[in-house]
């Protein structure tokens, strides 16, 4: 995969000193470096412009306010695995197809926020308040978790941090394969290092800048190596001709590199969009076909293929999980009905508490000396999230 | 700037700029009826009039001598000239905004300009690639032209054209014959292109293979029937795990024998888990059977598919 090229990084005043600006800087010798004091009216011209191929700009910015927030999720006509996000970046350069930052940030801005030491003091406070429970905290929903990190070196700073705190695990979300910072590091089994993956098919059509599968086989391996937990993310699956016969191909290649037993989880989800990125899509990615499936206005008001082929999607992916991974797998679906875990795998989380539950209880048994004591249904069952809101999305609605 | 009232003669040969065509529909102006003075431009060596040419050929016709004209003179620049002729023609409808697009470019405007400062002014977008997706619309026959206003649509709805660009005179026929609307219209063209991008062929051979294509020149007595029959082809093609599943299930149900008083609703989409059942029994024994009929295994089976 390219290491994305950033044409300027514009560094907010506030946060000239911190280590991760130098960094940026020192790493990014032909990007044209502007220091200023970043007014909200700044950032909203920036937000303003339209994307192009050829410029990538970087603002690195103080996060003033909450820092961890829950996922987005869908509402509750779905199930939710109450994980939490750090959106230390947001805006991606990965420019997949289907996703839903092509909807909400268009535009050549890609915010960091510098203030690291914040940011991470607040997810060691905010945790400590729930000692009892075992979180999942990740940095992939508003961008790719390592897309950056050849310039950023964040994962330095972050899988450091979290080694050091007893009842989280850091994920790292990715299509990439830069895990070269991540191999001398002491993450004390913290970090889980997950991949969302797809079909060559897939990735050649709709993933454009993303690491090839190989690549992302190759570095699944360096990376289980030293040692890292690792997660998949089959979502979005997506429909297409070969659909039956490429997924099933894409697990027995995963299981063929990774062993199923540093695998703390797995999710599976398919294709789902407001409405309104339709067009978006069509307008941008006029070669895509992934708009012209068949598709329906979901419970939550999301666009999603059918539940029929939903189920024979997942069918086909769930047993070939089984088939090639094992029983052990943690699997789990990613916004959708109790209805679809049932018919799928027999069972269903009573609530998103619960599923949050088994989670720990999962990893509880898989990795002894991860956590400490067993986890308790009832602390999930009274837990809080760790902030109220929502994850935000810098420049939209500017 | 400045504006004049003016007489102008009516004798002798008329030069016209490049606003010509403007406004769209001028064949709906009473002729010798100028409600207002016309606009005129004084160039170096001649006065130009910069549109409603049809109003100053009628009061010539009628034998009028003079037209009052609001005389533009001491212009600035061609942006400021195309300023003073929104004003006057606005609201503009879609077709004299393509207009306007296509008069300004002929007067050198560079297309930077256009989207960033006439469109505004357009209550358009300020996208240059809005620019050629504006001057499509001059390119449509006049059937279209005129249903864009009749129905006044918006850019975005009327570029729905766009989609079936060699197809235009099927476009016309479909709606003249079945009278239909723009909504239908669109959502036949809509899921024609789609379909056939997503296959890979032609837009007549997908129509074609959905039964759509021949229906522009079919004759219906009840348009209701004939917009049902749309919806039908165009869902056969779009859905077909849904199509499938409905089949299956339907099938089911037949097979469960139940009794004709007995009806059984559920989501099209199958979003919904489950089904609605609604009968009526007319005394205890026939609330029996009709119970006994739910019990079946071969009722249950149902929830199999929904």
């Amino acid at each position: 995969m390219k290491e994305p090229k950033i044409t300027r990084i514009i560094v907010d005043q506030k946060v000239a000193d911190q280590e991760l600006v130098q960094r940026y800087i020192k790493n990014n010798p032909q990007a044209k470096v502007v220091q200023q004091n970043i007014t909200e009216a700044d950032k909203e011209a920036m937000f303003k412009q339209e994307a192009t191929p050829a410029k990538r700009e970087i603002l690195l910015t103080e996060k003033q306010g909450h820092t961890v927030k829950q996922c987005p999720g869908t509402d509750r006509a779905y199930r939710c695995c109450n994980y939490h996000v750090i959106n230390q970046t947001s805006n991606c350069p990965i420019d997949c197809t289907y996703c839903i930052l092509q909807f909400y940030l268009n535009n050549p801005v890609t915010t960091v926020y510098a203030n690291t030491e914040k940011l991470l003091t607040e997810v060691k406070d905010k945790i400590a308040t729930q000692p009892k429970r075992f979180f999942r905290i990740g940095t992939g929903e508003l961008s790719d978790s390592l897309a950056f990190d050849s310039s950023s070196e964040y994962s330095k700073d972050i899988v450091g941090y979290f080694a050091e705190l007893p009842n989280v695990l850091l994920e790292l979300k990715t299509k990439s394969n830069r895990i070269e910072n991540l191999l001398e590091l002491d993450h004390k089994g913290h970090t889980v290092i997950s991949w969302s993956v797809n079909p060559q098919v897939i990735i050649d059509a709709e993933e454009h800048k993303a690491a090839s599968l190989n690549e992302r086989l190759e570095a699944m391996r360096f990376v289980q190596e030293k040692g890292y937990k690792i997660g998949f993310h089959f979502d979005p699956l997506l429909f297409h001709g070969e659909w039956k016969q490429s997924y099933p191909d894409l697990i027995r290649q995963l299981f063929e590199v990774v062993d199923p037993k540093n695998v703390a989880w797995i999710s599976i989800g398919s294709l789902r969009f407001p409405p309104e990125m339709k067009e978006k899509v069509l307008e941008k990615f006029p070669k895509s076909k992934i708009m012209f499936a068949e598709l329906i206005r979901g419970m939550d008001g999301k666009m999603r293929y059918p539940k029929p082929l939903r189920l024979e999607m997942y069918r086909t992916v769930y047993n070939s999980l089984r088939y090639y991974g094992g029983d052990d797998l943690f699997i789990y679906f990613c916004m959708e009905s109790a209805e679809i875990w049932e018919r799928v795998m027999g069972w269903s989380p009573e609530s998103n508490e619960h599923l949050d539950h088994l989670f720990a209880t999962s990893l509880y048994k898989q990795f002894p000396g991860l956590m400490q004591d067993e986890p308790q249904r009832i602390d999930y069952d009274n837990g809080i999230p760790l902030h109220h809101e929502k994850a935000d999305i810098p420049g939209f609605n500017s | 700037m400045k504006i004049t009232v003016k007489e102008l003669t009516t004798v002798g040969p008329t030069i016209h700029s490049s606003f010509a065509a403007l406004p769209y529909l001028r064949d709906k102006v009473g002729r010798g009826n100028l409600s207002r003075p016309i606009l005129a431009y004084q160039s170096p060596s001649y006065i130009k009039i910069v549109g409603d040419i049809h109003r100053f050929e009628a009061d010539q016709e009628a034998g009028k001598p003079t037209v009052p004209v609001y005389l533009i003179q001491d212009t600035e620049s061609t942006l400021e000239l195309i300023q003073l002729v929104i004003e006057y023609y606005s609201p503009m409808n879609l077709m004299d905004k393509a207009l306007l697009t296509r008069a300004a470019i002929d007067l050198g405007v560079p297309r930077s300009i256009l989207a960033e400062q006439i469109f505004p002014a357009l209550e358009l977008a300020p996208r240059e690639k809005l620019i050629d997706q504006v001057l499509f619309l001059l390119k449509l026959p006049p059937s279209l032209q005129t249903f864009i206003i009749d129905k006044g649509l918006s850019l975005k709805r009327a570029l729905i054209f766009q989609r079936a660009e060699k197809h235009l005179e099927w476009v016309e026929r479909f709606i003249a014959n079945l009278k239909i609307g723009i909504n239908m219209t669109a959502e036949i063209i809509q899921n024609v292109w789609e379909m056939s991008k997503n296959d890979d062929v032609d837009f007549k051979t997908k129509a074609e293979e959905m039964g759509l294509w021949e229906m522009a020149d079919t004759q219906y007595e009840d348009n209701r029937q004939a917009v049902l029959e749309i919806r039908e082809k165009i869902n056969q093609a779009r859905f077909p795990s849904l199509n499938q599943a409905g089949v299956d299930l339907n099938e089911t149900l037949e097979a469960a024998q139940l009794p004709d008083s007995m009806k059984i609703k559920w989501d099209p989409y199958f979003e919904q888990q489950g089904v609605q059942i609604a009968f009526h029994a007319k005394d205890e024994k026939d609330l029996e059977q009709s119970l006994e009929k739910l019990k079946s295994p071969a009722f249950k089976n149902i929830f199999k598919h929904i």
